[in-house]
Protein backbone atom coordinates (compact mmCIF):
# COMPACT_ATOMS: atom_id res chain seq x y z
CA UNK A 1 0.00 0.00 0.00
CA UNK A 2 1.52 3.28 -1.12
CA UNK A 3 1.02 6.19 1.32
CA UNK A 4 2.90 8.90 -0.48
CA UNK A 5 4.49 9.45 -3.88
CA UNK A 6 7.45 11.83 -4.15
CA UNK A 7 7.90 12.75 -7.79
CA UNK A 8 8.15 15.57 -10.31
CA UNK A 9 5.26 14.53 -12.54
CA UNK A 10 2.40 12.08 -12.14
CA UNK A 11 0.60 12.79 -15.41
CA UNK A 12 1.59 9.50 -17.01
CA UNK A 13 0.19 7.56 -14.03
CA UNK A 14 -3.61 8.11 -14.02
CA UNK A 15 -4.03 5.58 -11.19
CA UNK A 16 -1.89 7.73 -8.89
CA UNK A 17 -3.78 10.90 -9.80
CA UNK A 18 -7.08 9.12 -9.13
CA UNK A 19 -5.95 7.96 -5.68
CA UNK A 20 -4.49 11.40 -4.93
CA UNK A 21 -7.76 13.05 -5.94
CA UNK A 22 -9.68 10.67 -3.65
CA UNK A 23 -7.32 11.45 -0.75
CA UNK A 24 -6.01 7.87 -0.59
CA UNK A 25 -2.38 8.87 -1.18
CA UNK A 26 -0.32 12.04 -0.89
CA UNK A 27 1.85 13.37 -3.68
CA UNK A 28 4.86 15.59 -2.98
CA UNK A 29 6.06 17.36 -6.13
CA UNK A 30 9.55 18.67 -6.77
CA UNK A 31 10.87 20.17 -10.00
CA UNK A 32 12.57 17.36 -11.95
CA UNK A 33 16.00 18.97 -11.81
CA UNK A 34 15.69 19.58 -8.05
CA UNK A 35 14.33 16.07 -7.46
CA UNK A 36 17.30 14.48 -9.19
CA UNK A 37 19.75 16.69 -7.26
CA UNK A 38 18.08 15.76 -3.95
CA UNK A 39 18.61 12.10 -4.76
CA UNK A 40 22.16 12.75 -5.97
CA UNK A 41 22.94 14.62 -2.74
CA UNK A 42 21.71 11.67 -0.67
CA UNK A 43 23.79 9.21 -2.69
CA UNK A 44 26.88 11.41 -2.66
CA UNK A 45 26.87 12.20 1.06
CA UNK A 46 26.04 15.87 0.55
CA UNK A 47 23.89 17.89 2.94
CA UNK A 48 21.89 19.30 0.07
CA UNK A 49 22.09 21.36 -3.09
CA UNK A 50 21.25 25.01 -3.75
CA UNK A 51 18.99 25.62 -6.74
CA UNK A 52 17.13 28.70 -7.99
CA UNK A 53 14.42 26.50 -9.52
CA UNK A 54 10.97 26.99 -8.03
CA UNK A 55 11.58 30.44 -6.53
CA UNK A 56 8.36 32.42 -6.50
CA UNK A 57 6.20 29.29 -6.77
CA UNK A 58 4.28 27.25 -4.20
CA UNK A 59 7.02 24.59 -4.38
CA UNK A 60 9.38 26.93 -2.50
CA UNK A 61 7.18 26.56 0.60
CA UNK A 62 9.01 24.88 3.45
CA UNK A 63 12.39 25.19 1.74
CA UNK A 64 15.11 27.29 3.30
CA UNK A 65 16.31 30.27 1.22
CA UNK A 66 20.03 30.92 1.09
CA UNK A 67 21.76 33.87 -0.59
CA UNK A 68 25.11 33.21 -2.26
CA UNK A 69 26.92 36.04 -4.06
CA UNK A 70 23.71 38.11 -4.12
CA UNK A 71 21.62 35.36 -5.71
CA UNK A 72 18.82 33.57 -3.85
CA UNK A 73 18.60 29.79 -3.90
CA UNK A 74 16.42 27.14 -2.33
CA UNK A 75 18.09 24.51 -0.19
CA UNK A 76 17.19 21.12 -1.62
CA UNK A 77 17.79 18.59 1.14
CA UNK A 78 18.94 14.99 0.49
CA UNK A 79 16.31 12.40 -0.46
CA UNK A 80 17.13 8.75 0.08
CA UNK A 81 15.14 5.52 -0.05
CA UNK A 82 15.12 2.03 1.40
CA UNK A 83 14.87 0.46 -2.03
CA UNK A 84 15.79 1.58 -5.54
CA UNK A 85 14.56 -0.27 -8.59
CA UNK A 86 16.63 0.58 -11.63
CA UNK A 87 16.53 -0.65 -15.21
CA UNK A 88 19.67 -1.42 -17.22
CA UNK A 89 20.66 -3.23 -20.41
CA UNK A 90 23.27 -5.69 -19.17
CA UNK A 91 24.37 -6.66 -15.66
CA UNK A 92 26.96 -8.98 -14.18
CA UNK A 93 27.63 -10.86 -10.95
CA UNK A 94 29.61 -7.95 -9.52
CA UNK A 95 26.56 -5.75 -9.88
CA UNK A 96 27.98 -3.70 -12.72
CA UNK A 97 25.20 -2.30 -14.91
CA UNK A 98 25.40 -1.06 -18.48
CA UNK A 99 22.73 1.23 -19.91
CA UNK A 100 21.42 1.44 -23.44
CA UNK A 101 20.13 4.53 -25.23
CA UNK A 102 18.08 7.20 -23.52
CA UNK A 103 16.88 4.58 -21.04
CA UNK A 104 19.84 5.67 -18.89
CA UNK A 105 17.68 8.59 -17.65
CA UNK A 106 17.78 8.92 -13.85
CA UNK A 107 18.87 5.31 -13.21
CA UNK A 108 22.55 6.02 -12.35
CA UNK A 109 21.52 8.56 -9.70
CA UNK A 110 18.71 6.45 -8.24
CA UNK A 111 21.11 3.52 -7.87
CA UNK A 112 23.27 5.52 -5.44
CA UNK A 113 20.65 6.68 -2.94
CA UNK A 114 18.97 3.56 -1.57
CA UNK A 115 19.86 1.11 1.17
CA UNK A 116 19.17 -1.73 -1.27
CA UNK A 117 19.35 -1.31 -5.05
CA UNK A 118 17.84 -3.85 -7.45
CA UNK A 119 18.76 -3.69 -11.13
CA UNK A 120 16.49 -5.26 -13.74
CA UNK A 121 18.46 -5.96 -16.93
CA UNK A 122 17.78 -7.36 -20.39
CA UNK A 123 20.76 -9.67 -20.17
CA UNK A 124 23.01 -11.06 -17.44
CA UNK A 125 26.57 -11.46 -18.70
CA UNK A 126 29.79 -12.96 -17.32
CA UNK A 127 32.14 -10.71 -15.38
CA UNK A 128 34.54 -9.18 -17.90
CA UNK A 129 32.15 -9.16 -20.85
CA UNK A 130 31.29 -5.54 -20.20
CA UNK A 131 34.07 -3.16 -21.22
CA UNK A 132 35.08 -1.09 -18.16
CA UNK A 133 33.95 2.14 -19.78
CA UNK A 134 30.58 0.62 -20.65
CA UNK A 135 29.79 0.32 -16.95
CA UNK A 136 27.19 3.01 -16.24
CA UNK A 137 26.62 2.04 -12.62
CA UNK A 138 29.53 0.33 -10.84
CA UNK A 139 28.61 -2.73 -8.78
CA UNK A 140 29.34 -0.98 -5.48
CA UNK A 141 25.91 0.66 -5.74
CA UNK A 142 23.99 -2.50 -6.70
CA UNK A 143 22.75 -5.22 -4.34
CA UNK A 144 20.82 -7.48 -6.72
CA UNK A 145 20.61 -8.03 -10.47
CA UNK A 146 17.41 -9.51 -11.90
CA UNK A 147 16.85 -10.89 -15.38
CA UNK A 148 13.89 -9.05 -16.91
CA UNK A 149 12.60 -9.04 -20.47
CA UNK A 150 15.23 -9.72 -23.12
CA UNK A 151 15.89 -6.82 -25.46
CA UNK A 152 13.75 -8.55 -28.12
CA UNK A 153 10.84 -8.98 -25.67
CA UNK A 154 11.19 -5.39 -24.48
CA UNK A 155 11.20 -4.20 -28.10
CA UNK A 156 7.91 -6.09 -28.65
CA UNK A 157 6.27 -4.81 -25.44
CA UNK A 158 7.16 -1.15 -26.07
CA UNK A 159 6.27 -1.45 -29.76
CA UNK A 160 2.78 -2.69 -28.88
CA UNK A 161 2.36 0.00 -26.23
CA UNK A 162 3.53 2.82 -28.52
CA UNK A 163 1.49 1.52 -31.44
CA UNK A 164 -1.71 1.41 -29.35
CA UNK A 165 -1.01 4.88 -27.95
CA UNK A 166 -0.58 6.24 -31.48
CA UNK A 167 3.01 7.31 -30.75
CA UNK A 168 4.51 5.68 -33.86
CA UNK A 169 4.35 7.26 -37.30
CA UNK A 170 2.20 5.29 -39.72
CA UNK A 171 3.25 5.03 -43.35
CA UNK A 172 0.72 4.06 -46.01
CA UNK A 173 2.39 2.39 -49.03
CA UNK A 174 2.49 4.69 -52.05
CA UNK A 175 1.35 7.70 -50.03
CA UNK A 176 3.02 10.55 -48.25
CA UNK A 177 3.81 9.93 -44.61
CA UNK A 178 0.95 11.00 -42.37
CA UNK B 1 -5.52 26.00 -40.42
CA UNK B 2 -6.22 24.91 -36.87
CA UNK B 3 -5.47 27.36 -34.05
CA UNK B 4 -2.81 25.14 -32.50
CA UNK B 5 -0.99 24.80 -35.82
CA UNK B 6 -1.02 28.60 -36.25
CA UNK B 7 0.57 28.97 -32.82
CA UNK B 8 3.21 26.32 -33.58
CA UNK B 9 4.02 27.92 -36.97
CA UNK B 10 4.36 31.37 -35.42
CA UNK B 11 6.44 30.04 -32.53
CA UNK B 12 8.83 28.35 -34.97
CA UNK B 13 9.74 31.81 -36.31
CA UNK B 14 11.35 32.52 -32.94
CA UNK B 15 13.99 29.85 -33.60
CA UNK B 16 17.43 31.09 -34.61
CA UNK B 17 20.01 29.06 -36.47
CA UNK B 18 22.27 27.06 -34.18
CA UNK B 19 20.17 27.42 -31.04
CA UNK B 20 19.88 24.73 -28.38
CA UNK B 21 16.20 24.46 -27.56
CA UNK B 22 13.89 22.38 -25.37
CA UNK B 23 10.31 21.97 -26.56
CA UNK B 24 7.68 21.16 -23.96
CA UNK B 25 4.83 18.70 -24.48
CA UNK B 26 1.70 19.31 -26.47
CA UNK B 27 1.70 22.30 -28.80
CA UNK B 28 5.43 23.06 -28.41
CA UNK B 29 6.40 19.56 -29.64
CA UNK B 30 4.86 20.36 -33.02
CA UNK B 31 7.05 23.47 -33.41
CA UNK B 32 9.70 21.02 -34.69
CA UNK B 33 7.54 20.43 -37.78
CA UNK B 34 7.70 24.10 -38.82
CA UNK B 35 11.36 25.05 -38.38
CA UNK B 36 12.02 27.70 -41.09
CA UNK B 37 14.21 26.80 -44.07
CA UNK B 38 17.86 27.60 -43.48
CA UNK B 39 17.48 27.35 -39.70
CA UNK B 40 18.92 24.38 -37.86
CA UNK B 41 18.23 23.99 -34.17
CA UNK B 42 19.47 21.37 -31.76
CA UNK B 43 16.63 19.97 -29.70
CA UNK B 44 17.14 18.73 -26.16
CA UNK B 45 15.00 16.29 -24.22
CA UNK B 46 15.40 16.56 -20.44
CA UNK B 47 15.57 12.81 -19.84
CA UNK B 48 18.98 12.96 -21.53
CA UNK B 49 19.19 13.50 -25.28
CA UNK B 50 20.65 16.33 -27.33
CA UNK B 51 19.86 16.43 -31.07
CA UNK B 52 17.25 13.99 -32.21
CA UNK B 53 15.09 13.32 -35.25
CA UNK B 54 11.40 12.74 -35.83
CA UNK B 55 8.98 10.06 -34.73
CA UNK B 56 9.96 6.53 -35.82
CA UNK B 57 7.68 4.01 -37.53
CA UNK B 58 6.78 0.48 -36.42
CA UNK B 59 9.82 -0.65 -38.45
CA UNK B 60 12.36 1.83 -37.14
CA UNK B 61 11.59 2.43 -33.44
CA UNK B 62 14.04 1.46 -30.69
CA UNK B 63 12.48 0.68 -27.30
CA UNK B 64 15.37 2.41 -25.49
CA UNK B 65 15.12 5.68 -27.44
CA UNK B 66 12.37 7.92 -26.09
CA UNK B 67 11.84 11.52 -24.99
CA UNK B 68 11.01 12.80 -21.51
CA UNK B 69 7.34 12.04 -22.07
CA UNK B 70 8.10 8.40 -22.81
CA UNK B 71 7.35 8.78 -26.51
CA UNK B 72 9.62 7.27 -29.17
CA UNK B 73 12.15 9.49 -30.96
CA UNK B 74 15.02 8.74 -33.34
CA UNK B 75 18.72 9.38 -33.02
CA UNK B 76 20.54 11.12 -35.88
CA UNK B 77 24.17 11.88 -36.76
CA UNK B 78 25.55 14.01 -33.93
CA UNK B 79 23.02 12.90 -31.29
CA UNK B 80 24.31 12.70 -27.73
CA UNK B 81 22.87 10.72 -24.83
CA UNK B 82 23.52 11.35 -21.14
CA UNK B 83 21.82 10.97 -17.79
CA UNK B 84 19.33 13.32 -16.10
CA UNK B 85 21.90 15.19 -13.99
CA UNK B 86 23.73 16.26 -17.15
CA UNK B 87 20.43 17.13 -18.83
CA UNK B 88 19.52 19.47 -15.97
CA UNK B 89 23.05 20.85 -15.81
CA UNK B 90 22.44 22.07 -19.37
CA UNK B 91 19.04 23.47 -18.41
CA UNK B 92 19.72 25.11 -15.04
CA UNK B 93 23.29 26.08 -15.88
CA UNK B 94 22.20 28.59 -18.52
CA UNK B 95 23.39 26.52 -21.49
CA UNK B 96 20.02 26.34 -23.26
CA UNK B 97 19.13 29.19 -25.61
CA UNK B 98 15.41 28.73 -25.33
CA UNK B 99 12.43 26.81 -24.12
CA UNK B 100 8.95 26.70 -25.63
CA UNK B 101 6.23 25.78 -23.17
CA UNK B 102 2.51 25.29 -23.35
CA UNK B 103 0.71 27.40 -20.74
CA UNK B 104 -2.57 27.24 -18.86
CA UNK B 105 -2.31 30.95 -18.02
CA UNK B 106 0.18 33.78 -18.42
CA UNK B 107 -0.02 37.29 -17.01
CA UNK B 108 1.13 40.86 -17.52
CA UNK B 109 4.07 40.42 -15.17
CA UNK B 110 5.58 37.63 -17.24
CA UNK B 111 4.37 34.89 -14.92
CA UNK B 112 3.43 31.51 -16.35
CA UNK B 113 1.26 28.73 -14.90
CA UNK B 114 1.46 25.37 -16.65
CA UNK B 115 1.89 22.54 -14.15
CA UNK B 116 -0.95 22.51 -11.67
CA UNK B 117 -4.64 21.96 -12.26
CA UNK B 118 -6.60 21.52 -9.05
CA UNK B 119 -8.00 17.98 -8.63
CA UNK B 120 -9.10 18.58 -5.01
CA UNK B 121 -8.50 21.41 -2.48
CA UNK B 122 -4.72 22.04 -2.26
CA UNK B 123 -4.11 19.06 -4.56
CA UNK B 124 -2.78 19.54 -8.07
CA UNK B 125 -2.02 17.52 -11.17
CA UNK B 126 0.10 16.63 -13.09
CA UNK B 127 3.27 18.16 -11.52
CA UNK B 128 6.05 20.37 -12.89
CA UNK B 129 8.32 17.80 -14.54
CA UNK B 130 11.23 19.81 -15.94
CA UNK B 131 9.24 22.97 -16.66
CA UNK B 132 10.29 24.91 -13.54
CA UNK B 133 13.96 24.20 -14.23
CA UNK B 134 13.53 25.20 -17.88
CA UNK B 135 11.97 28.57 -17.09
CA UNK B 136 14.60 29.21 -14.40
CA UNK B 137 17.52 28.41 -16.69
CA UNK B 138 16.76 28.99 -20.36
CA UNK B 139 17.77 32.34 -21.85
CA UNK B 140 14.47 32.80 -23.70
CA UNK B 141 11.07 31.53 -22.55
CA UNK B 142 8.31 31.32 -25.16
CA UNK B 143 4.79 30.69 -23.80
CA UNK B 144 2.27 29.17 -26.22
CA UNK B 145 -1.45 29.01 -25.50
CA UNK B 146 -4.92 29.58 -26.91
CA UNK B 147 -5.99 33.16 -26.23
CA UNK B 148 -9.21 32.19 -24.42
CA UNK B 149 -10.62 29.13 -22.69
CA UNK B 150 -13.72 27.21 -23.81
CA UNK B 151 -15.94 29.72 -21.97
CA UNK B 152 -14.31 32.53 -23.93
CA UNK B 153 -12.42 33.90 -20.90
CA UNK B 154 -8.96 35.36 -21.43
CA UNK B 155 -5.98 33.18 -20.52
CA UNK B 156 -3.76 36.28 -20.69
CA UNK B 157 -4.46 37.49 -17.15
CA UNK B 158 -3.67 40.50 -15.01
CA UNK B 159 -2.52 37.94 -12.43
CA UNK B 160 -2.34 34.18 -12.90
CA UNK B 161 -4.90 32.36 -10.76
CA UNK B 162 -3.24 28.94 -10.95
CA UNK B 163 0.03 28.03 -9.17
CA UNK B 164 3.02 29.49 -11.03
CA UNK B 165 5.69 27.60 -12.89
CA UNK B 166 7.94 30.64 -12.80
CA UNK B 167 7.65 34.29 -11.77
CA UNK B 168 8.48 37.08 -14.21
CA UNK B 169 10.37 34.89 -16.64
CA UNK B 170 8.29 34.80 -19.84
CA UNK B 171 9.83 36.68 -22.78
CA UNK B 172 7.20 36.21 -25.47
CA UNK B 173 3.55 35.10 -25.50
CA UNK B 174 2.10 33.55 -28.65
CA UNK B 175 -1.61 32.82 -29.06
CA UNK B 176 -3.61 32.14 -32.22
CA UNK B 177 -4.73 35.80 -32.18
CA UNK B 178 -1.73 37.80 -31.09
CA UNK B 179 1.91 38.01 -30.11
CA UNK B 180 3.06 39.94 -27.04
CA UNK B 181 6.55 40.58 -25.76
CA UNK B 182 7.11 40.98 -22.04
CA UNK B 183 8.96 44.21 -21.29
CA UNK B 184 9.84 45.88 -17.97
CA UNK B 185 6.86 48.22 -18.57
CA UNK B 186 4.51 45.27 -19.16
CA UNK B 187 3.06 43.45 -22.16
CA UNK B 188 3.56 44.91 -25.60
CA UNK B 189 1.35 43.80 -28.50
CA UNK B 190 3.57 43.23 -31.54
CA UNK B 191 1.38 41.20 -33.91
CA UNK B 192 -2.35 40.65 -34.48
CA UNK B 193 -4.17 38.07 -36.60
CA UNK B 194 -5.18 39.31 -40.05
CA UNK B 195 -8.32 41.46 -39.94
CA UNK B 196 -8.16 42.07 -36.18
CA UNK B 197 -7.96 45.47 -34.56
CA UNK B 198 -6.32 46.49 -31.28
CA UNK B 199 -9.85 46.83 -29.92
CA UNK B 200 -10.60 43.20 -30.86
CA UNK B 201 -7.50 42.05 -28.98
CA UNK B 202 -8.39 44.18 -25.94
CA UNK B 203 -11.84 42.57 -25.87
CA UNK B 204 -10.38 39.08 -25.45
CA UNK B 205 -7.42 40.03 -23.23
CA UNK B 206 -7.74 40.55 -19.47
CA UNK B 207 -4.16 41.77 -19.08
CA UNK B 208 -3.18 45.38 -19.64
CA UNK B 209 -0.91 45.90 -22.62
CA UNK B 210 0.52 48.64 -24.79
CA UNK B 211 0.80 48.50 -28.56
CA UNK B 212 4.17 48.44 -30.30
CA UNK B 213 4.80 51.34 -32.69
CA UNK B 214 5.49 48.88 -35.47
CA UNK B 215 2.66 46.47 -34.58
CA UNK B 216 2.13 44.18 -37.56
CA UNK B 217 0.15 41.31 -38.95
CA UNK B 218 0.52 37.89 -37.34
CA UNK B 219 3.24 36.03 -39.25
CA UNK B 220 2.99 32.40 -40.25
CA UNK B 221 6.19 32.26 -42.28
Amino acid sequence: MVKKLITSHAGTCPEAIQQYKAGEIDIEYHPMGSFIEKVRAAGAGLGGVLSPTGLGTILEEGKQKIVVEDKTYLLETPLKADFAFIKGFRGDRMGNVQYRGAAINSNPVMATAAAYTIAEVNEIVEVGEMEPNQVGTPGIFVDAVVQGNSLEEQQQVLGDLWYKAGFLKTVTPGKEEV
Amino acid sequence: MKDKERIARRAALELKDGEYVNLGFGMPTSVANFVPKGVEVILQSENGCLLFGGTPTMDTYDSDIANAGGQPITLVKGSAIFDSTTAFTMIRGGHMDGTFLGALEVDQEGNIANWALPVAPERYSPGPGGAMDLVAGARKVVAMLLHTNKQGESKIKKHCTLPLTGAGIVDIIITEQAVFTVQPKGLVLTEMAAGKTVEDIRNITEADFTVAENVGEYRLA
